[in-house]
């Protein structure tokens, strides 16, 4: 299968790959990325930590919460620690779906699809905008099992939809349809601890054409985890959420991004 | 005696400490660390990536090499991980002693002598570029057996000593003062993987009256590690020094900061 590659065009997906030190990112991504970072000097940081934050929140999941099934939306290419990396290592019937819009992660999935032979993983090529399409997907229907309790993972996506793209009504739709028990987990990049850095750093992404909006720790938790219980210690700076080992953690001014975990009750 | 503390020039320990996300800097200390971040963004992620190399290092050295007694040369203000909890955390016997040229390390030196009964801390008010001092100090005398397998930590600070003091005779001076069996534990600021970069820091530092020189890997080890046995993986960036972590780490461009770990035959 062809690929329609836009190569003029920044992507999230690879601008993240390039700021975590990856190979899958053309030109565009990196100039975005470099005048990003010419403002929020510290992104770099804030990409790892938001990764390691997806990490600590799968582990806490499956070895915590018990949870078996994840529906992971805006996956990114595949890097250090995907989360069926992560999860089958606990727990090897753990089965995820992957859904991102970026074809070049569609060109990559293979190395998602690397599931251990108890559990299972598919990749979905769909858009946080279109929650009934993922829902409705036959990766979603052969894979996981919506009887039972599902981790829903929207970490470092939902910035890149704007209050027009109703981002709230993503988020209802895809939990509405999981049964109670399920959890979301949910990362957000904020103005409220550098503006100016992160500020700079949104003009220089908007200024190639990639829409977005920052919010706040309250305006996350409203847009995100209303009704559901937050798991201890609610929504934090990705790097405080249940830290392990006591090496120095960097600062939020640094980090710019909070994220939280709560369950559907 | 109090040696006085000057305000009004910055010091690289409480930069250090600023950077960490300490509290104790001056207004003078804040702005040459800003001035130098302004070139070198990620030096947050480089100090916190030497910070956790002390620790594995000394992780290593109490568990893997039996060593008890320790002297920390330009030990900076107390933080996290300070090298007699992270060895009496393993052997409390552990012995340490701490040496800085900052009055404000002084003044705070108390949190490093908070030593565990078996084990025992002490504190010098000294500069490397005096290693007679150190090594006839009373404290040093009393604290440590020179008979016995001593680990000189020089981490941080040989790239405060610009080529004009010899760091290469105060390296050998202080070795030599060691028996068979001791280390070295040592890292430094390189230019190789980031010229500008880096040069725009030291500048930064050099007109705020705090003189440094970023070295090469050839140059560090060739000052610090002749003649030594290095221990695996040898001089490598800190960050890449027996990682404990599976994320991803950062580039060599935003560590710019090699270390190691070596035997004295």
């Amino acid at each position: 299968m062809w690929l329609s590659l836009d190569t003029t065009k920044p992507h999230p997906a690879r601008i993240y790959d390039y700021l975590l030190g990856g190979k899958d990112n053309f030109a565009v991504d990196r100039e975005t990325a470099e005048s990003a970072m010419r403002s929020w000097r510290s992104v770099r940081t804030a990409a790892r930590e938001n990764r390691a934050f997806l990490g600590r929140a799968v582990r806490y999941l499956v070895r915590e919460a018990g949870i078996r099934q994840f529906l992971d939306v805006g996956t990114g290419l595949p890097a250090a620690n995907n989360v069926h990396e992560v999860a089958q290592a606990l727990e090897p019937e753990c089965r995820v779906v992957y859904a991102d819009n970026d074809p070049i992660v569609l060109a990559h999935a293979r190395a998602l699809l690397a599931s251990g032979p108890e559990g299972r993983t598919a990749y979905i090529d769909a858009d946080l905008r279109e929650p009934e399409k993922i829902l409705a997907s036959r990766a979603v229907a052969e894979t996981l099992d919506l009887s039972e309790p599902v981790a829903l993972m929207l970490v470092a996506v939902l910035h890149f939809l704007p209050d027009e793209d109703d981002p709230a009504h993503s988020v209802s739709t895809l939990l509405d349809a999981l049964p109670a028990g399920s959890y979301l987990v949910a990362s957000h990049a904020t103005l409220e601890y550098d503006e100016e850095a992160v500020s700079g750093a949104g003009r220089a992404y908007q200024g190639r054409g990639l829409a977005g909006q920052l919010r706040t720790i309250d305006e996350l938790a409203e847009l995100a985890f209303r009704g559901l219980d937050m798991v201890d210690p609610g929504v934090v700076p990705v790097s405080e959420w249940r830290p392990e080992g006591n090496r120095p953690r960097p600062l939020p001014a640094e980090v710019n991004a909070n994220g939280g975990v709560g369950r559907k009750p | 005696m109090r040696p006085a503390i000057d305000t009004s020039k910055p010091h690289a320990a409480r930069m250090y400490d600023y950077y960490l996300g300490g509290k104790d800097h001056f207004a003078a200390d804040r702005e040459t660390a800003q001035q130098a971040m302004k070139s070198w963004g990620a030096v947050r992620t480089a100090v916190r990536e030497n910070r956790a190399f002390l620790g594995r290092a000394v992780q290593y050295l109490v568990r893997d090499a039996g060593i008890r007694q320790f002297l920390d040369i330009g030990t900076g203000l107390p933080s996290a991980n300070n090298v007699h909890e992270v060895a009496q955390a393993i052997a409390p016997e552990s012995r340490v002693v701490y040496v800085d040229n900052d009055p404000v390390v002084l003044a705070h030196a108390r949190s490093l002598l908070n030593s565990a009964p078996p084990g025992r801390t002490a504190y010098i008010d000294a500069d490397l570029r005096q290693p007679a001092t150190i090594l006839a100090s009373p404290e040093v005398k009393g604290t440590l057996d020179l008979t016995q397998p001593v680990a000189l930590m020089l981490v941080a600070i040989l790239h405060f000593v610009t080529d004009e003091y010899n760091p290469a005779a105060l390296v050998a001076a202080l070795l030599d003062a060691l028996p068979p069996g001791s280390y070295l534990v040592a890292s430094h600021v390189t230019p190789e993987h980031d010229p500008a970069g880096v040069a725009g820091l030291e500048r930064a530092y050099r007109q705020g009256g705090v003189p440094a020189q970023a070295r090469t890997a050839d140059d560090f080890a060739e000052l610090a590690f002749r003649g030594l046995e290095m221990i695996d993986p040898g001089l490598v960036l800190v960050s890449e020094w027996r990682p404990e972590e599976t994320g991803p780490r950062p580039l060599a461009s935003e560590v710019n900061w090699y270390g190691a770990v070596a035997r004295k035959r």
